[in-house]
């Protein structure tokens, strides 16, 4: 079980981690959204072992990752780079994660690289972004680790390149009890294949809840008022505005959905719809406004 | 301490280091030999017409001839720290399940061997080319014994501090720069006292030539493998045979220089800011001691030589001397506030 205790990190003077908490379980594929330059990053390089954190700690199976690194044996880290290993044939890095990982299982890496038919006997640098992304997920998956941590897995990627490693990564949490945090911003993903959905927001972990309780927390409506939206509404601490055409605005309201609905039609609204919710509606309404998407 | 996962590691990244390590010891020691050899015979069976009997007579060495062997040491460093930290490559290093302290003496200890085998492969090389070729009839292979009793010691600690550097320099830039201005710092330093004082009226060169002195260049580690000479002679009427080195005492500076930087270092890398890596430095506790330090050493060296641009040889001029040193000490200052900040990474 990942544990991170009162996480904090200062880079540059500016507060990168604030107070972050956070719990994993076995068999749990997490999905960390948040904007540009709020931390997810330096989120998993803290859990990675890569940086330390200013105050708090990081624990897998209650070991301090930073004391004690070797149990790090049990976790891999993907970053966002795909050139981490350029230099290396494919033959190289076999035999290096062979002595890094106990369990890394050569057969089932060669296999890996037989079902994605990519190439044995070629450099790293020769491949291309997405046989790179692919190469290097492959490769954390097959050192039998129980935490994996991926950073933007499938930035640039082609869409079938993209399902494939999406596939795959559900494939080996439903095969093994393993853990897989995911930091990303393309949120149907998260949406497809995450059980959990952590948001960050200006360094703190605004929510932490499964994709059926963030939806079910959320409802999205489309109103038309005679005139504009009422006032005693727009001041609604959980409604948020979506968008705004004309007289036609579309709501997101966060909680106390029930009581909040009846407020809107006590207004007499012309026109109330309810509309299909993705998860990119709950993360602009949850951490930022729509000017503010990066 | 030994993983052989981190050897690996260590091969990928110093590979070229050591490749150019060994090649140029072999280039500029055994195959130089052999060549000096090779002709000293060819002079002997083809004598001058006008005196043949001065065909082999004369044989010298001089350290300054491994040089390059000197700055691939000091890039082998780079290569294990700096460039990981400009290349993002320190994201895989430190996510693997290893301390950081075995990250970092594995480093050292493959640098260490690498040195070691190196030298003394190609050195013992070098003592059966003198004592086996015509060389034997003009040198004695002991001077290279000797040579290898200096070299060791003072090329693991130019190393071994170079390695250090690199636990607070953040970048292969600025941990080559740093490395070459620190292990010439103590004789650039002293130089530039001496000339401070010798503006102000006190002069201080005459007293036993200080920069000469064994332990000015031992502290100057690459001085006294430079230093090494040895130099014979035995035409007729002229036998020379002189042999320039430090004393053995002095081995005991390289011994501290590479403790030194071995605790520390390690100690360092164990705290390491990875979030600054790409900048000048790692750390930002040291900073301001660090621009000081450069400010006044800029002042100092354009101080000695604007002082000397204003005045004559004999009557140098003092008011140079202080505006040419504000100069330098503002430049610095502006040029370092820009350095400082500028982040240098690749391939991400």
């Amino acid at each position: 079980m990942l544990k991170v205790s009162n996480v904090s990190k200062t880079i540059e003077g500016k507060i990168v981690l604030d107070n972050v908490n956070l719990t994993l379980e076995p068999g749990t594929i997490a999905g960390l959204v948040g904007r540009n330059g709020v931390g997810k990053s330096t989120l998993l390089r803290v859990i990675s072992g890569i940086l330390d954190p200013d105050h708090g700690s990081v624990t897998y199976n209650e070991t301090d990752i930073h004391h004690n690194p070797q149990i790090k044996q049990r976790m891999t880290y993907v970053p966002d780079s795909t050139e981490i290993l350029k230099g290396y044939s494919v033959k190289e890095i076999v035999m290096l994660y062979d002595a890094i990982y106990e369990h890394f299982d050569v057969m089932y890496f060669y296999s890996l690289l037989d079902r994605f038919k990519l190439p044995k006997n070629k450099k790293l640098r020769t491949f291309s972004k997405g046989m790179k992304a692919l190469f290097l997920m492959i490769l954390s998956f097959s050192t039998k680790a129980e935490l994996i941590i991926l950073d933007e897995p499938t930035n640039g990627l082609d869409p079938i390149v993209k399902r494939n490693i999406l596939q795959f990564i559900i494939e080996e949490v439903s095969e093994r009890q393993l853990c897989v945090l995911i930091s990303t911003h393309h949120l149907e993903e998260v949406e497809k294949m995450a059980d959990v959905l952590i948001m960050i927001k200006e360094g703190r972990i605004e929510s932490t809840t499964s994709i059926e309780d963030a939806k079910s927390s959320f409802r999205k409506v489309q109103v038309v008022y005679k005139h504009s939206l009422p006032e005693k509404i727009a001041h609604l601490r959980n409604v948020n505005i979506l968008n705004q055409t004309g007289r036609v605005y579309t709501l997101m309201i966060k909680g106390n959905i029930e009581a909040t609905l009846d407020k809107i039609n006590q207004e007499n609204p012309l026109f109330i719809e309810e509309l299909p919710m993705t998860l990119e509606d709950i993360f602009i309404s949850s951490l930022g406004g729509e000017s503010h998407v990066s | 301490m030994f993983h052989k996962a981190l050897w690996m590691r260590n091969q990928k990244l110093g590979s070229p280091a050591v490749w150019a390590m060994y090649i140029s010891l072999f280039l500029f020691l055994p195959y130089s030999f052999f060549g000096k050899a090779q002709s000293m015979l060819a002079e002997k069976q083809n004598p001058y017409p006008d005196s043949p009997e001065n065909y082999y007579l004369h044989f010298s060495f001089i350290g300054a001839d491994i040089v390059l062997f000197l700055f691939l040491v000091v890039g082998l460093a780079a290569l294990l720290i700096g460039n990981e930290r400009t290349t993002h490559a320190t994201d895989l290093t430190f996510s693997l399940p290893f301390k950081r302290k075995d990250i970092f003496l594995s480093k050292w200890m493959f640098g260490v061997v690498h040195i070691i085998s190196g030298l003394l492969l190609n050195l013992l090389l070098c003592m059966l080319i003198v004592k086996f070729t015509i060389l034997s009839e003009v040198a004695d292979p002991s001077f290279v014994l000797e040579f290898m009793i200096i070299v060791l010691p003072f090329s693991i600690a130019i190393f071994s501090f170079s390695l250090f550097i690199g636990t607070i320099a953040g970048s292969i830039v600025s941990q080559l720069l740093l490395s070459g201005i620190f292990l010439l710092f103590p004789i650039g330093f002293l130089t530039l006292i001496l000339s401070f004082l010798e503006f102000h009226g006190v002069s201080l060169y005459n007293i036993n030539n200080l920069e000469r002195t064994d332990i000015i260049k031992s502290i100057t580690l690459p001085m006294s493998v430079i230093d090494f000479n040895y130099y014979v002679d035995t035409s007729p009427g002229n036998q020379v045979n002189y042999l320039n080195r430090i004393s053995f005492v002095m081995l005991i500076i390289p011994l501290i220089y590479t403790m030194f930087s071995v605790l520390i270092g390690t100690y360092l890398f164990g705290r390491t800011k990875n979030e600054n890596n790409g900048r000048l430095l790692v750390f930002e506790k040291g900073r301001r001691f660090f621009t000081f330090g450069v400010v006044l050493c800029f002042a100092l060296t354009f101080g000695m030589i604007g002082g000397g641009i204003f005045g004559g040889h004999q009557s140098p001029s003092l008011i140079g001397y202080y505006l040419s040193a504000a100069i330098g000490g503002v430049l610095a200052f502006f040029m370092l506030k820009r350095l400082i900040n500028l982040r240098m990474q690749f391939g991400k």
